[in-house]
C-alpha cells in the first residue's frame, strides 16, 4: 500500500538514500543525552498549549468592567487581557488546564536546558569542534529566560504588573543609556499602553521563531559533528559507539516525550500555578512587595533583595543600586557562559578536538568552579523567595537576609572546595585501579565501561 | 483594676455593669478595659473587639477560648459569661457592621492591605523587624474590622476618614472569601506563588532525569 506513494517520490527526489543514511544515524546510549530531549520536548508542548491559548488572550490594556463566572472581581475595572485571561480560566473549556500546562511547561524547559547545560558543562562537551554549538545554546538559554518574562509579563494582574515594573525600573537603572533602553523596550514609561502588545508580539512570535531557528542549528550542527562519547572501550576521538536512529533511539526518545506530557498534563490539572484571580487586576497604586519572579528569574531577584543600597558616581554619572545586581551581574554572568570554552583553553592550554567526554573528576578545577557557580545560584534563589521562607519558617526576615548576605559568599567557597577535594580523591582511586589492572588482569575492558 | 467604663462614661445605672465588671476582671488586660485590643512586643495579646455583634459567637469564643485565649467555661459561672458578653456586644462593640461588597472589599484589600497579609491573606514575612504579617484564615469578620480600626502593632490604623464603615464591611466579606477561594487549578500549595511552583518545576526536571536513566537501562528496575 505505501509502497506506491514512497517509490512515486522517490523517482522525483531521490529521498531513499538520504533517509537511509538518516535512520542508520548513530547516537551514544547514556541518560545524559536525553537531558537536552527534555528541553526540547517541553518547548514542543509549550507551542502547542501557547497556540490554543493565543486563541483566547487578548493583549490589549483597554479598560473594561468585568462581568464573567468569578464573582470576587464582579464588576471591577481591569485590562481587556486581565479579562481574558480570567475568561480563558473560568470560562473556556479546558482553558484552564491548557494555560496551567503552558506555565509548567515553561517552568521545566527552563530547568531542563539548565541541567542539559549542566551536562554539557561538567562532561566538558563544549569542547573543540563544539563550541560553536554551546554559543548557540547560550543564546537560547537568554532566549527561553526573556520569552518566559514575556509571557509572564502579558497577563495585566497584580503580580505580572510588578515583575514589569521591576525590569523597567532595572532598564532604567543602566547609566546614560537607560531612559532610551526603556523607551525602545517597554515604549514609554510604564505602565504604559505600549508594552503588553509590544511583549505579546515577542512572546509568541519573534522569540519563539529565533528559539526554533536556533534549536535547528543547534540539531542541525550536532548531526554534522556527531555526537561526543562518554570514555570507554573503542571510543576514540574518531569512532563513535551507540543505537541507531530507527529504531531504538527514535522509541526511546518517544517514550520520554510521552512520559513527559503525561507529567505536563497531570501537573496542569492537579497543580495550581499562577492563579491570577487571586493576584487581581494590576493597578499602578496597589503594591506587592516580596513579589516573585517565575524560578528562574529568582537569582536575579535574589541578588536584588541582597545587595546592600548603595549608589554611587562613575564619571559624574549616578550608577542606582539596583544597577549592579539587576543588570550588571546577569550581564556579566552570560558574558562569562558565552566564553567559557575559550577562557577554559586559556586555563587548559588543550587546543585539540576532543570527541571523547570527560567524566568531571578529570578536570578538578572545571567541576569546581561549576559546583560554586550552582551552589551560588541555589543561595541566591533562596534570597529571592527569602520572605516566602522566612513566613513558612516562622522565622524574622531581617535576620534571615543578613545571615544570606553571608551565605550568598560561603557556600560557594565550601562547595568549590569540596568538589575540588572529591575530584582529586577520586582521580587517585581511580588511578591506582588503573594500575592495578595494568598490572596483569585481563578485565581492563569491562571494568572501564561507564556505570 | 483599670478604670472601669461605667466610671469614664458615667452610665453607673447601666444593666451591664455586672458584664463590665467581668470584663474588666477577666477579660481586660487581654483584650484592653475598652476592648480595644492590647498589642504586645512580640504579637497581639488580645484583639480588638469593637465590632462583636453576635452575642452568640462572643458566648462561644469566652466558653472555647480561641487561639491562645483561655477557655473560661470552668472559671467562671453561665450567668458571668453570659454578661460579659452581652456587655461585649452592647457597649464594647462600637463599630458598625453594614452588608459589603465582596468586589470591591477586593480592590481595597490589594490597595491597602495586599502588601503586607498578601492577596490570598495567608499573611507575609515583613522587611523591617518586629512581627509577621499574619494569616488571616481563621479570623472572623468582626476581628477583621476590629484590626482595621486598631492597627496592632506594626499595622497602619484606617480610620473612617480613610475607610468607611461600609468599606470595612467589604474587606471582610473579600477575606472572609479568599479564606477558602475556589481552587480550580488544582492544589494551590498554600498559596505560595512562583517560590513553590518553582521548586516543584525541579522536583520534575530531577525524575525525568530518572526516568532517562530508567529508559536507557531498557526499562528495567
Ligand atoms: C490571655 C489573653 C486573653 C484573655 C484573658 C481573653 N481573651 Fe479573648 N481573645 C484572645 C485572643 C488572642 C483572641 C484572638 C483569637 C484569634 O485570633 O482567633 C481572642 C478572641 C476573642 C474574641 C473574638 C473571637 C472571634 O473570632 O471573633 C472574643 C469575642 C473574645 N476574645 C472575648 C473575650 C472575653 C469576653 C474575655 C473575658 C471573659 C476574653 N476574651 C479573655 C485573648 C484573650
Ligand atoms: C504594614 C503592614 C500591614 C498592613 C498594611 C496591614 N496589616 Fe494587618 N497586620 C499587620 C501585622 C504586622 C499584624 C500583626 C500585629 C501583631 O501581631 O501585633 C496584623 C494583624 C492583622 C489582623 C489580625 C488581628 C487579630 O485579631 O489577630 C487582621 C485581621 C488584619 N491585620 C487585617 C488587615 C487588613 C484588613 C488590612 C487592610 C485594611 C491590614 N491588615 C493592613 C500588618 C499589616
Ligand atoms: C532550547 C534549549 C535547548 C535544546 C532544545 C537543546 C537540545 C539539545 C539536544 C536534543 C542535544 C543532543 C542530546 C544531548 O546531548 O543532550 C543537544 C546537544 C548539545 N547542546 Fe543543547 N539544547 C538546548 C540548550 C543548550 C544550552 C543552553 C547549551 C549550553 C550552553 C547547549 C549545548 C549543547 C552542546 C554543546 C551539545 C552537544 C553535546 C554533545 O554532542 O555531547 N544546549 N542539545
Amino acid at each position: 500500500m505505501s509502497g506506491f506513494p514512497a517509490r512515486f517520490v522517490d523517482s522525483r527526489l531521490r529521498l531513499a538514500r538520504i533517509t537511509r543514511r538518516a535512520l542508520n544515524h548513530i547516537f551514544p546510549d547514556h541518560w545524559s543525552f536525553m537531558l537536552g530531549e527534555v528541553a526540547l520536548y517541553s518547548f514542543v508542548i509549550l507551542v502547542e498549549t501557547g497556540i490554543f491559548l493565543a486563541m483566547f488572550y487578548k493583549d490589549s490594556t483597554v479598560q473594561v468592567i468585568y462581568r464573567g463566572s468569578y464573582h470576587a472581581l464582579d464588576g471591577v475595572k481591569m485590562s481587556a487581557a486581565y479579562r481574558s485571561m480570567l475568561h480563558i480560566s473560568f470560562d473556556v473549556p479546558a482553558g484552564l488546564l491548557i494555560r496551567q500546562m503552558h506555565h509548567w511547561a515553561c517552568d521545566i524547559f527552563i530547568g531542563a536546558i539548565i541541567a542539559h547545560q549542566a551536562r554539557i558543562f561538567f562532561t566538558g562537551a563544549y569542547r573543540k569542534p563544539r563550541e560553536l554549538n554551546w554559543i548557540v545554546g547560550v543564546t537560547l538559554l537568554l532566549l527561553a529566560l526573556a520569552n518566559g518574562y514575556f509571557g509572564y509579563s502579558v497577563g495585566g494582574d497584580l503580580l505580572s504588573g510588578a515583575g514589569m515594573r521591576i525590569g523597567y525600573a532595572i532598564m532604567l537603572s543602566v547609566p546614560v543609556i537607560g531612559p532610551w533602553l526603556t523607551f525602545i523596550t517597554f515604549g514609554g514609561t510604564v505602565p504604559v499602553t505600549a508594552t503588553i502588545p509590544r511583549f505579546y508580539a515577542l512572546h509568541i512570535f519573534v522569540v519563539p521563531a529565533l528559539i526554533s531557528l536556533l534549536i535547528g542549528a543547534h540539531l542541525w550542527m550536532i548531526w554534522w559533528q556527531l555526537h561526543t562519547n562518554y570514555p570507554g572501550p573503542k571510543r576514540t576521538d574518531k569512532l563513535i559507539v551507540g543505537s541507531r536512529l530507527w529504531p531504538s533511539y527514535t522509541l526511546k526518545s518517544l517514550g520520554l516525550f510521552f512520559l513527559l506530557f503525561a507529567v505536563v498534563a497531570m501537573l496542569g490539572g492537579l497543580v495550581q500555578i499562577d492563579p491570577v484571580w487571586v493576584y487581581g487586576p494590576y493597578n499602578p497604586v496597589a503594591i506587592l512587595p516580596g513579589a516573585q519572579p517565575d524560578w528562574y528569574l529568582g537569582w536575579v531577584e535574589g541578588a536584588m533583595r541582597l545587595f546592600p543600597g548603595v549608589n554611587f558616581r562613575i564619571g559624574g554619572y549616578l550608577v542606582p543600586e539596583l544597577f549592579w545586581p539587576g543588570f550588571f551581574f546577569p550581564v556579566m554572568t552570560f558574558a562569562v557562559l558565552y566564553c567559557w570554552p575559550f577562557i577554559e583553553k586559556l586555563i587548559s592550554l588543550d587546543f585539540r578536538p576532543r570527541n571523547v567526554l570527560r567524566w568531571p573528576y578529570q578536570q578538578p578545577f572545571t567541576t569546581a568552579l561549576g559546583c560554586a557557580v550552582a551552589a551560588m545560584m541555589v543561595v541566591l534563589e533562596f534570597a529571592g523567595g527569602d520572605d516566602v521562607v522566612a513566613l513558612a519558617s516562622h522565622a524574622r526576615l531581617a535576620a534571615f537576609r543578613e545571615l544570606l548576605r553571608v551565605l550568598v559568599f560561603v557556600v560557594p567557597v565550601l562547595t568549590g572546595i569540596v568538589a575540588y577535594l572529591v575530584c582529586v580523591w577520586w582521580r587517585r582511586r581511580r588511578a591506582s585501579d588503573d594500575a592495578a589492572l595494568r598490572a596483569g588482569n585481563e578485565a581492563v575492558e569491562e571494568l572501564t565501561l561507564p556505570q | 483594676m483599670p478604670a472601669a467604663w461605667s466610671q469614664r462614661t458615667g452610665n453607673a445605672g447601666d444593666p451591664f455593669v455586672h458584664g463590665e465588671e467581668v470584663f474588666a476582671q477577666h477579660c481586660a488586660e487581654c483584650h484592653g478595659d475598652l476592648g480595644q485590643g492590647v498589642s504586645g512586643v512580640v504579637s497581639i495579646a488580645g484583639p480588638n473587639l469593637q465590632a462583636e455583634h453576635d452575642l452568640g459567637h462572643v458566648l462561644t469564643a469566652i466558653e472555647v477560648g480561641p487561639s491562645h485565649m483561655p477557655s473560661f467555661a470552668r472559671t467562671l459561672s453561665v450567668q458571668d459569661m453570659r454578661d460579659a458578653a452581652g456587655f461585649v456586644t452592647h457597649k464594647i462593640a462600637v463599630i458598625p457592621m453594614e452588608d459589603g461588597n465582596l468586589s470591591q472589599g477586593g480592590e481595597l484589600f490589594r490597595m491597602y492591605c495586599s502588601a503586607c497579609h498578601r492577596t490570598a491573606v495567608r499573611g507575609g514575612a515583613l522587611v523591617f523587624d518586629g512581627v509577621n504579617a499574619p494569616d488571616l484564615t481563621t479570623k472572623s469578620r468582626a476581628l477583621i474590622a476590629g484590626a482595621i480600626r486598631w492597627g496592632p502593632g506594626p499595622m497602619p490604623k484606617f480610620p473612617p476618614a480613610v475607610l468607611s464603615d461600609q468599606q470595612v464591611a467589604s474587606i471582610a466579606d473579600y477575606v472572609k472569601y479568599v479564606q477558602h477561594p475556589p481552587s480550580p487549578g488544582g492544589s494551590p500549595m498554600n498559596w505560595y506563588g512562583p517560590v513553590a511552583e518553582g521548586f516543584v518545576a525541579w522536583v520534575v526536571v530531577v525524575s525525568m532525569i530518572v526516568v532517562a536513566m530508567w529508559i536507557e537501562r531498557g526499562g528495567k528496575g
